[in-house]
């Protein structure tokens, strides 16, 4: 996923702990999401989550648990 | 005349919900810091006047649920369980209603009285989120009350709502899970013999495999997680979001992308370590242009004072001396750089730099196990070590506050620049100076690296970055104060009367005697003429004054008279990097407790002594 494209959110993989906390956070399966800065640096990133309107800032590792969509 | 008790008011809600700022609208004077039972996780507490009653107010620490997986939930869930209280107002950030729901909905489980504030719905507005409060007080049983915390709108009415509330015990309706679930809680509740108020509660939990709630009921342990902990979480997140969307209309707001594209040109890449690094420098240099400054005019007359009682011989002098001395211990912390300090940290913290600092920071603060938002510790600890410990309060676990904290004693703060300055920099150099900055980073690194090694690793970054906000500083204001009352009244009496303790060592007479007691270790590990001995002791008074007590045990200004280079050197590394000041310790006492105090002044002196003694070889 590359910085200003938009996504949706399909699923979470791995623990449970993990996905609570990102689902507290309001990112939910459906939500559309894109990358606002940070995605080709190697570190952590910011997304907006256009849905609900909130920023999140996420480390790689998080991230790697997320699966999206690319919307064209 | 109506009965005089106290009611009990606890606020919950999730971070960022505008809670706090509630909190600091209504606190009164009395405002106190404690810590929860059990834990080290802070809350705040006051009590106000609200008509003719008295409220006690709790500020509990946002969460996003009530999981008791973290501290700061299972304070928030210890509180509600075992703390005597007659209301909870759950406030909430009605611009993100649909997430903000579901620790709602936690909270209805716990079915004690409760009031939903609705706050921030000008922000709501603006993102074209309309909500109909009726409907959401008829969906849950409870009022709702509608306000915009930050300009102090409709407060009065929440806390007249609430009184009401805690009179009447007005409780929830509670929900019903699917029909599997309800069964399954049933079954749980009647296996445990759990059928009392809060049994429904314990069952749920027990059935999420939380393991605070098992270890609570005997025979749970062996519950294991189980398909039913992802079953209740799923449905109590649909059940948010269908009633978000049952009392919300979402019309087209304007999505503000302006906001996205400062971010993005702040943050990304090497411009945020730019902006960050900027930052730092402007408050680093306000700080000591501006705190120096106010130290000078500050300590003038005390100053003035204590030179005219060093002329004067006999035992209630020294003690009087004592006592100045730590008047203006306390002064030269608290008014050039503590509240200064508090007032740029409170600042950062409501505009809303502070998180995006710590997402710039991030990559290289994890690389010495830390988590971004440490970074904020070490700046603040350039200025003064007391503010930069306060500010360790930002970080989410007490491992990383105590490493964070640790380490924050390394970092020389502006006491500790006066004698780099007159010893370093005016023997060696302004690029002396530079390059010892540079020795010590790398130390505070190295330090970091090391202890990594022994603790668990910072948690991988997930925050929250809240939209930019113009801060009030009314609010800003009552903020600093809050944080500095606590060092003020508390520690500061505790330094005068340490100051006048020190002081006994001269009306004994006892300077000598410890000159030659410390011998071995100045002259032989340390390298360094014996009279430094007494200085060392007093430097952790004020360390700015062992440069002055250096030249008047000296008897000359011009130091290098009577020390050689390599001495000079190995003074101030041992200055900068030895026992933090008196302040500090009483501070690091206060809220870390005396083991970790103790811990603390060994880890530096043992480092201090390390680097003074490997330097012998070198100069």
């Amino acid at each position: 996923m590359k910085t200003g494209k938009r996504a949706k959110v399909k699923d979470f993989i791995g623990g449970w702990g993990l996905r609570r906390k990102v689902m507290a956070l309001g990112i939910d399966p459906g939500d559309e999401i894109m990358v606002i800065v940070g995605m080709e640096e190697g570190g952590p990133f910011i997304i907006e989550n256009i849905t609900k309107g909130t920023k999140i800032a996420m480390g790689r590792g998080i991230a790697r648990k997320i699966i999206v969509e690319e919307i064209e | 005349m109506k009965e005089e008790r106290t009611i009990k008011i606890a606020l919950a809600g999730q971070p960022n919900c505008g809670k706090s700022t509630i909190f600091n609208a209504v606190a009164g004077y009395k405002a106190i810091v404690s810590n929860f039972p059990g834990t080290t996780v802070e809350y705040t507490k006051t009590k106000i006047k609200f008509g003719d009653r008295t409220i006690e107010l709790i500020d509990l620490p946002g969460t996003y649920s009530l999981s008791t997986m973290d501290e700061a939930e299972l304070s928030a869930v210890k509180f509600l369980l075992e703390e005597d209280f007659d209301v909870v107002i759950n406030v909430m950030d009605a611009s993100v209603m649909s997430r903000s729901l579901e620790l709602t909905l936690e909270l209805i489980e716990y079915d004690i009285p409760m009031v939903i504030c609705l706050n921030m719905i000008d922000e709501a507005e603006k993102k074209g989120i309309v909500i109909d409060e009726k409907k959401l007080e008829e969906k849950f049983g409870i009022p709702v009350v509608k306000a915009i915390a930050i300009k102090g709108k409709g407060i009065r009415e929440l806390f007249h709502t609430a009184i009401e509330v805690a009179e009447t015990k007005r409780k929830p309706l509670s929900f019903k899970y699917d029909e599997g679930i309800e069964r399954e809680i049933e079954r749980c509740m009647e296996k445990f013999s759990i059928k009392d108020k809060k049994g429904r509660l314990f069952a749920i939990k027990i059935l999420e495999g939380d393991s605070f709630f098992k270890s609570m009921i005997r025979g749970a342990e062996e519950i294991e997680e189980g398909k039913w902990a992802e079953a209740i979480v799923k449905e109590r997140h649909a059940l948010a979001m269908k009633t978000f969307e049952e009392v919300a209309r979402i019309f087209k707001g304007k999505r503000s992308t302006l906001e996205n594209r400062i971010d993005a040109f702040l943050l990304t890449g090497w411009r945020g370590y730019l902006f960050s690094i900027s930052f730092f420098f402007l408050v680093l240099f306000l700080i000591f242009s501006l705190g120096g400054w106010i130290e000078e005019i500050a300590l003038f007359p005390l100053d003035k004072i204590l030179e005219v009682l060093s002329k004067y011989q006999g035992p209630s002098y020294r003690l009087v001396e004592g006592l100045v001395q730590g008047i203006a211990g306390g002064i030269a912390v608290v008014l050039p750089y503590l509240l200064p300090l508090l007032f740029v940290l409170s600042l950062t913290e409501d505009i809303g730099i502070l998180p995006r600092i710590a997402f710039a920071f991030d990559s290289i603060m994890h690389r010495i196990g830390l988590h971004g938002k440490s970074v904020i510790p070490f700046v603040i600890g350039y200025g003064c070590t007391v503010p930069a410990l306060m500010s360790t309060k930002i970080l989410e676990t007490e491992s990383e506050r105590k490493k964070v904290a640790l380490l924050t004693g390394l970092i020389p703060c502006s006491a500790r620049t006066t004698v780099i300055l007159a010893m370093i920099g005016f023997y060696a150099g302004f690029y002396a100076v530079v390059i010892y900055y540079l020795f010590n980073l790398f130390i505070v690194a190295i330090s970091g690296r090391i202890i990594a090694q022994f603790t668990a690793p910072a948690p991988g970054l997930i925050i929250e970055i809240p939209p930019y906000r113009i801060p009030y500083l009314n609010m800003v204001f009552k903020k600093v104060w809050f944080r500095a009352k606590d060092f003020i009244f508390r520690a500061w009496p505790v330094l005068i009367t340490g100051s006048i303790f020190f002081s006994l060592l001269k009306v004994f007479n006892l300077e000598d005697g410890i000159n030659s007691f410390l011998k071995p270790f100045t002259e032989g590990v340390l390298g360094l003429p014996s009279v430094v001995g007494i200085i060392l002791i007093f430097g952790i008074l004020r360390k700015e004054l062992s440069m002055i007590m250096l030249m008047a045990a000296l008897g000359t200004t011009d130091v290098s008279s009577s020390m050689s280079m390599g001495e000079i050197i190995r003074f101030t590394i041992f200055i900068t990097f030895y026992i933090p000041c008196l302040a500090t310790i009483i501070y690091t006492w206060r809220n870390f407790g005396g083991r970790f105090t103790i811990l603390a002044a060994f880890f530096n002196t043992f480092i201090a002594t390390l680097l003074t003694f490997l330097s012998k070889f070198l100069f």
